[in-house]
């Protein structure tokens, strides 16, 4: 694909994805693995493991996830187009919808839908979950049986521990790091 | 305005969600803890991420849609170029065994950091009625959209979900 197809199709995809991205960035991680890896084969399961760790240990929003990977892909250009399509679609519906709901408010639809979304985002987060786990684990350098396991076991740890201790969650980032490194 | 929300974009690490009722409530006085409770329900429920529509929410409604467009940009863009640094710094360092461990390690811990908040956001749907029979529904649907690749089925759990609040609802 030449480079400015190749922009094109990635902003097309991206824009898409944020008129779906309910929940923030993390609930968007198995749509994303989707349409950048399974469809477009545009990066490799690796190298969107990468991306995904490198998001959750930098400052900023989660949603830096998507210029990151766009930067993978196309370097830059990659990295501007993803975040402007990203951004353009889903603050223009923000800013619509907050003056529209903030008239409506009270109406018992706009209060059946905004409860709705609640236990669906957490659905979707719990799918976030599974994938990255399945994506960490296929990219361990030295594949065994029990490589997924160990992986689950350090997900049900931390979700245990930062439910548990509230510390700041580079915490628990930093200490998987470094058992990830040593082991 | 745009130098608070850049502070905090820089200095939100894993995720800004926690620091930005900081920010937007005690630091600026921005919002009243009652709206940025409405403003951040009202960001979540819209598609996109959750601090950055907020932070257009609240642009809009203080400077109209040039402040909003300022606003995002000051959240987005410091963080952004630190990210690419750092992208650029572990290139030359991707391919070794350890790093890659690492990062492993690191993508499975932050599976538990977002399984901690389905909880949250699970914990406060469940003293409705009929709540256990929406999650069930969510749940299911999840597992169809990622696992099955049904991205509609997200959409029809929502659907659900509305049908199973309106139906259950005490007649006023």
């Amino acid at each position: 694909m030449s480079g400015a197809s190749l922009l094109a199709a990635l902003a097309l995809r991206i824009a898409g994805l944020a008129l779906i991205a309910v929940g923030g960035g993390n609930a968007l991680v198995p749509a994303l693995h989707e349409q950048m890896v399974d469809a477009t084969h545009w990066m490799t399961d690796a190298d969107f493991a990468q991306a995904v760790g490198l998001a959750q240990v930098s400052p900023g929003p989660n949603m830096l996830l998507m210029p990151l990977i766009g930067w993978r892909i196309a370097g830059l250009a990659g990295a501007l187009v993803t975040l402007v399509a990203f951004l353009v679609p889903s603050s223009t519906i923000a800013i619509v919808g907050s003056r529209l709901l903030v008239r409506f408010a009270d109406a018992p639809f706009v209060r059946a839908f905004t409860w709705s979304l609640r236990p669906a985002t957490g659905g979707l987060m719990l799918a976030a979950g599974y994938v990255l786990v399945a994506t960490a684990a296929r990219t361990w350098p030295a594949p065994s049986p029990a490589i997924p396991f160990a992986l689950g076991l350090v997900a049900l740890a931390v979700t245990v521990a930062s439910l548990r201790f509230k510390l700041n969650p580079l915490v628990w980032l930093a200490a998987a790091a470094l058992g990830g490194a040593l082991f | 305005m745009v130098l608070e929300l850049a502070r905090l974009g820089v200095l939100g690490f894993g995720g800004v969600g926690p620091q930005a009722y900081h920010v937007f409530v005690e630091r600026s006085g921005w919002l009243s803890p009652e709206e940025f409770a409405e403003n951040l329900s009202l960001a979540q429920a819209l598609p996109g991420a959750n601090v950055v529509n907020l932070c257009a929410i609240v642009g809009d409604r203080w400077f109209g849609p040039a402040g909003a467009l300022a606003a995002v940009a000051a959240i987005t863009v410091p963080p952004l170029a630190i990210v690419l640094l750092a992208a650029s710094a572990v290139a030359r360092i991707e391919h070794a065994p350890r790093f890659i461990g690492a990062e492993c390690a690191v993508v499975a811990a932050s599976a538990g950091l977002i399984f901690a908040t389905a909880y949250r956001v699970f914990s406060t749907v469940v003293r409705r009625r009929a709540a256990g029979l929406t999650i069930g529904a969510a749940v299911a649907a999840a597992i169809l959209s990622h696992v099955l690749s049904m991205p509609a089925a997200t959409v029809l759990a929502v659907a659900a979900g509305i049908a199973i609040d309106t139906l259950t609802r005490p007649a006023a």
